[in-house]
């Protein structure tokens, strides 16, 4: 694999070490207020400063990794999960059904994204959310994933996801098409093999290659996109770090606390560009 | 039966005096003023605004018939002088002469009349009809005498008629609601408008027949720069000459040399306050123990210092100290955390469990605080009510919410705890839609619930007579049981903080704000920058 | 063709009424009214003006009505109203129109020159230093937030080395000058074009960097394919100057998916970014629609929408179209099959 993209791989790998191990490596507590210690530049003890409200900005980012990676994963996996069963069963049926869920898909498409966003955000159904925890089979589960992450975040990664899963859907069909006439295809169909079990054993590993590299590219889109809606302030709710909140509150102190916009866009960058050349380069290796 | 000058005002017919502090020179035509503003205007007609851009502008070029003057009394703008009847049903004003509309027709009566109709006509969109249902009658005696009818006696109609006034030959037979003169306007003010683009700029030049004098400032601009971030940067680069600061800016973004020798800040309080509004109707915040005990456990001295920096004041009510209703002996209480527990401890929160947290019948006291989106400071000084609530055992989770959403999911449906808000109020000290217990309908501004007969009956009275010592009394009294009984924790009024181009004169801050004698800011000939600007 | 030409544009409509019917339904089903924002809370604004203004905008309508009114209403293209203001919801289009278009033809054109070059020079030697140092270069700017390059460019050029005007379209000598006027008489207005020039640069700067990567990856890779294609090693093979080949044949086939690109890029001429926008305070079409989403405007939203889908579905459709032309396959299979 290219150099480039083995170091956005090292870069990934480093960043979720850090994700993890936040609560060790964080030097001090991200929400303790201190007003005392307002704005204060880079020192020994604040190694990026602090924040308007006192706290350490090093500390805030260290934290800020775990929901801006989690968002990145999750609202990938949301994604990529509806795209590929979409996407999957409209190429593999084909007909009216893929007619239908394809002209779906263009619609949605046609939709501006921001505004799909601002809808599904600005509706909040996180209170409805916690609906779920009283049904029999998936309650304790969501009980225990909203003790983990905030409903909110939930629907923030679950949004950003419901966003993207178009594109995946349509690549996911475009190989699934292009495999369906494939001969070895064709022979599992001959030796009996059921719908389900051609579809997921023969056909979608075959066409993960292509969605890989969408995930990848994707997670960084996803980082990006919650900087977007920080800045418009439908992001991640206070205190809770995030880096697109940890930049856009930051903003407006600029003159101040330049330490307050530099750091988490850096952290932004380099991270999204980490997966933009680690995808870049799994493209590369596919197309070999 | 005599007639009643109103005690609240003397008549000053009399000019102004000049101000002697900053009068190097005599004043000076010429020059613009540039004020950036985050907001475009939407509608230039007076009874139609509700956004503070439209409200900017509007200030300009229209004229109500009275005004308030720097010292919050009542005064003359296009009323040369006005008669309250004894029984306060009749107000009668008196019109100047020889004012004339930007278009140069002549300004009368029939103007006022016709203002007035229109503000109660169902069909105009317009969202002040309601201080104007209680009137029986507005009759035109002669061209310069109007004589106002009301139902009932009604204090606050005075400020009412601050309502800007509009012509009658040229809105006449308009649609309020779709006309062109919203987007050019003609009014009688100190400024004229000449241009709107939208979204960018509007364009108001001198009215050289202002009926007090011409102004010396021959243009003002108003620039519109949506971001914060971005109108700062334009104040230093001198793209603007004028514009709010928010605290973070004021103490530490101004105060190099650079900026003292360019600009000059101001800084005095704003009318309104910040306060925490809890839902009356839940059962936590029901017990008035609990709310006072919320208010002794959040130190405002502490948020005003720290996100603040000092610049405002502790709130004790719903008055600032300015106002003649504000009762000097209703004294903030210092934080108290060992009370605060007594008094919750009372109502029986303990941490029966040991967890760090209070609680009671087995569930912990944990609320959510809302607040709306777009606000850095409310933000901020909801983080740190969170981290002095915690010294306590209470649990306060934070919800940043965008303000549609907000106003009409949560507020109007009354589905919060508790939230963080503001108030921006105008000087008559009647607070009957906010705290009187009829005004609790959807939609309506008491949403938290308030039910207070004494403060009820204050409340109405209140807006009954015009007799200003009985009011001082009555609204001094609403003060001292709003803050015992705490239907919102009040926590500050922050201080307006605008800052102006060094080049003007005769700029000074007053209870009102900077703008209200902005015919008598001038700039020297050698220092002015903008010249002869085309239409 | 022709027929498939008609097949195709038939096909869009009932997606176009199915966009309209999604967005309607989601902007009303976001909590919210339109009144909720013109109130801003205003003690003096009673429920009862309120309630009278709820009326008199149709919100008090069933849903299903207020559709089959906007419908009635567009199909003879009446947009309405804006909510906010009462204006034309048209003439608010049309006067944010000419900036987004311009700013976004000029950042077009800036990364065509910019990326299609960088894309065929990466192609001709892959993985070769220049190759991975472009490639860095142009993702920094595709992984940045575009709100954050803006703010440190004006930083540095506007504020700091005073280079550029901060904010805005026109300085305040033109403050007389309409854009339209610009427009439409170009040459009575040229000292006012080259300052819109000079406030458009950071703008247009800032939207150019972040689409750099896109069309200068795929051009590079569209080329790397070409020239491995068969009949690249013919032409060198027969002593054609490297020069020769690259320009002939390589460009002419590598180029044709540009195509393809530049119609999916048809909608986002008329898309402005509401964050480029709202910092460098130009009036353009991003900020309208974020704008009126917020303020649940819904004229102006359901026009924008409308228009915005009907533009993409146009670009998708002349992407398809150049694509079906240029493969003879696919024209000619066309022109044989039922």
């Amino acid at each position: 694999m290219n150099k480039l993209a083995r170091w956005g791989l090292l870069v990934i790998t480093a960043l979720a070490v850090v994700a993890v191990a936040a609560p060790w490596l964080s030097p001090h507590d991200p929400l303790a207020v201190n007003l005392p210690e307002a704005l204060l530049p880079p020192s020994p003890r604040h190694w990026l400063g602090t924040d308007q409200l006192g706290r350490d900005v090093l500390s805030r980012l260290i934290w800020g990794s775990r929901i801006s990676l989690s968002i990145g994963f999750i609202a990938v996996g949301v994604a990529v999960s509806v795209g590929t069963v979409v996407g999957a069963l409209a190429g593999y049926f084909g007909g009216w059904f893929d007619s239908v869920l394809m002209r779906l898909v263009d619609t949605l498409l046609s939709i501006p994204t921001i505004f799909l966003l601002l809808a599904i955000i600005a509706v909040d159904p996180a209170e409805r959310l916690l609906v779920f925890t009283t049904y029999p089979v998936i309650g304790p589960f969501t009980t225990l994933l909203f003790q983990w992450i905030d409903p909110r975040l939930v629907v923030l990664m679950a949004a950003i996801g419901l966003m993207s899963w178009m594109g995946v859907a349509r690549l996911i069909r475009a190989e699934v098409l292009s495999l369906k006439t494939r001969e070895f295809v064709l022979a599992a169909y001959c030796l009996g093999a059921s719908q389900w079990r051609i579809i997921t054993k023969h056909i979608l590993p075959n066409a993960i290659g292509p969605v890989l590299v969408s995930a990848t590219l994707g997670v960084g889109g996803a980082i990006l996109t919650e900087s977007v809606l920080s800045y418009l302030g439908l992001g991640v709710q206070p205190p809770t770090p995030s880096w697109g909140n940890i930049l856009n509150e930051g903003r407006v102190a600029l003159g101040v606390a330049w330490w307050l916009t530099l750091s988490p866009g850096l952290c932004i960058l380099v991270t999204v560009l980490a997966f933009n050349l680690a995808g870049e380069g799994i493209r590369e290796r596919l197309l070999r | 039966m005599g007639v009643l000058i109103v005690s609240l005002t003397a008549l000053r017919m009399e000019a102004r005096a000049q101000t002697p502090s900053s009068t190097e020179t005599r004043p000076t035509p010429g020059d613009a003023l540039v004020v950036g503003s985050i907001g475009d205007a939407s509608r230039l007609l007076p009874i139609l605004t509700t956004d503070s851009a439209s409200g900017d502008i509007v200030s300009l070029v229209f004229n109500g018939l009275v005004k308030y003057d720097e010292r919050l009394a009542v005064v003359g703008d296009l009323a040369e002088s006005w008669h309250v009847a004894s029984d306060g049903l009749t107000i009668t004003f008196v019109l100047r002469r020889g004012v004339r509309w930007h278009d140069g027709q002549p300004f009368g009566a029939e103007d006022v009349r016709f203002t007035y109709e229109k503000l109660i006509d169902p069909n105009v969109k317009t969202p002040y009809s309601s201080s104007y249902e209680l009137i029986e009658s507005v009759d035109v005696l002669d061209e310069a005498t109007v004589r106002v009818r009301y139902r009932e006696p009604f204090a606050p109609a005075l400020e009412s008629w601050m309502m800007g006034i509009m012509p009658k030959h040229l809105l006449g037979q308009e649609d309020l609601n779709t006309t062109r003169y919203l987007r050019q306007p003609i009014g009688t003010g100190p400024y004229r408008f000449v241009r709107w683009k939208t979204g960018e700029l509007i364009n108001l030049e001198v009215n050289p027949d202002y009926f007090e004098h011409r102004p010396y400032l021959d243009r003002y601009l108003y620039r519109i720069i949506p971001d914060q971030a971005t109108l700062f940067l334009e104040l230093i680069t001198g793209g603007v000459d004028l514009s709010g600061l928010s605290p973070l800016q004021y103490e530490r973004q101004t105060k190099t040399a650079y900026f003292e020798r360019h600009y000059q800040r101001f800084r005095y309080p704003s009318f309104g306050f910040t306060y925490i509004g809890y839902n009356l109707n839940d059962v936590r915040f029901h017990d008035q123990r609990v709310r006072q005990a919320i208010n002794l456990a959040i130190d405002k001295r502490a948020i005003l210092d720290g996100i603040l920096f000092s610049l405002g004041s502790v709130a004790t009510g719903p008055y600032p100290k300015e106002s003649w209703a504000y009762d000097p002996s209703v004294v903030p209480q210092p934080r108290d955390l060992d009370q605060a527990r007594a008094l919750l401890a009372q109502a029986g929160w303990e941490d029966h469990d040991g967890d760090g947290w209070l609680d009671r019948d087995g569930a912990p006291f944990r609320f959510t605080l809302m607040t709306n989106q777009g606000n850095e400071v409310r933000r901020q000084v909801a983080e740190l009510i969170q981290q002095q609530l915690k010294e306590v055992g209470i649990d306060v989770r934070i919800k940043v919410i965008e303000w549609s959403t907000f106003v009409h999911e949560f507020i109007d449906t009354r589905r919060f705890d508790a939230v963080l808000l503001g108030w921006s109020l105008s000087r008559d000290p009647d607070l009957y839609d906010l705290f009187h217990s009829s005004k609790t309908r959807e939609g309506e501004y008491n949403f938290v619930g308030y039910r207070n007969p004494e403060v009820d009956q204050l409340l109405w009275a209140g807006r009954r007579t015009f007799l200003q010592h009985e009011r001082q009394a009555i609204y001094r009294r609403v003060h001292r049981l709003l803050y015992e009984d705490q239907p919102y924790t009040f926590l500050f009024v922050p201080d307006a903080l605008p800052v102006v181009h060094r080049r003007f004169r005769n700029v000074r801050p007053t209870p009102i704000g900077i703008m209200d004698n902005l015919i008598e800011w001038y700039v020297p000939a050698p220092e002015q920058r903008y010249h002869r600007m085309a239409r | 063709m022709t027929s498939y030409v008609v097949r195709r544009l038939v096909s869009l409509v009932p997606v176009l009424l199915w966009i309209t019917i999604l967005s309607f339904g989601i902007i009303h089903l976001a909590p919210g009214k339109p009144t909720d924002l013109a109130m801003q809370f205003n003690p003096r604004v009673s429920l009862e003006a309120r309630e009278r203004l709820t009326r008199l905008y149709g919100l008090d309508q069933p849903l299903h009505r207020q559709y089959l009114d906007w419908l009635h209403r567009v199909i003879r293209l009446d947009f309405g109203r804006s909510f906010l203001d009462d204006r034309p919801v048209i003439e608010k289009i049309l006067e944010r129109l000419p900036v987004t278009v311009m700013i976004n033809l000029l950042s077009l054109g800036l990364v065509l020159v910019i990326a299609i070059p960088l894309g065929v020079l990466a192609a001709v030697r892959p993985h070769s230093l220049f190759d991975r140092a472009t490639t860095v270069v142009v993702f920094l700017g595709y992984s940045m937030p575009s709100f954050w390059l803006a703010l440190l460019l004006m930083a540095a050029f506007s504020v700091t080395l005073r280079w550029f005007p901060v904010s805005g379209l026109l300085s305040l000598a033109f403050a007389h000058v309409e854009f339209w006027d610009l427009i439409q008489h170009p040459l009575t207005h040229l000292a006012a074009w080259q300052d819109v020039a000079w406030h458009l640069v950071l703008p247009v700067t800032v939207t150019a960097f972040v689409s750099l990567a896109g069309l200068s990856r795929y051009t590079r890779s569209s080329m790397i394919e070409v020239l491995k294609q068969d009949y690249i090693r013919t032409a060198r093979a027969k002593g054609l100057s490297e020069r020769h080949v690259l320009f002939k044949h390589g460009l002419r086939n590598g180029l044709l998916p540009i195509l393809t690109i530049l119609g999916l890029s048809l909608p986002d001429l008329i898309g402005g970014s509401v964050i480029s926008e709202t910092i460098f305070s130009v009036p353009g079409m991003g900020r309208l629609f974020y704008e009126a989403v917020m303020a649940r405007d819904y004229p102006v939203v359901m026009a924008l929408v409308t228009i915005g889908s009907i533009f993409t579905m146009l670009g998708n459709f002349l992407a398809d179209l150049a694509y079906a032309y240029a493969d003879p396959r696919i024209r000619l299979s066309r022109e044989t099959s039922p």
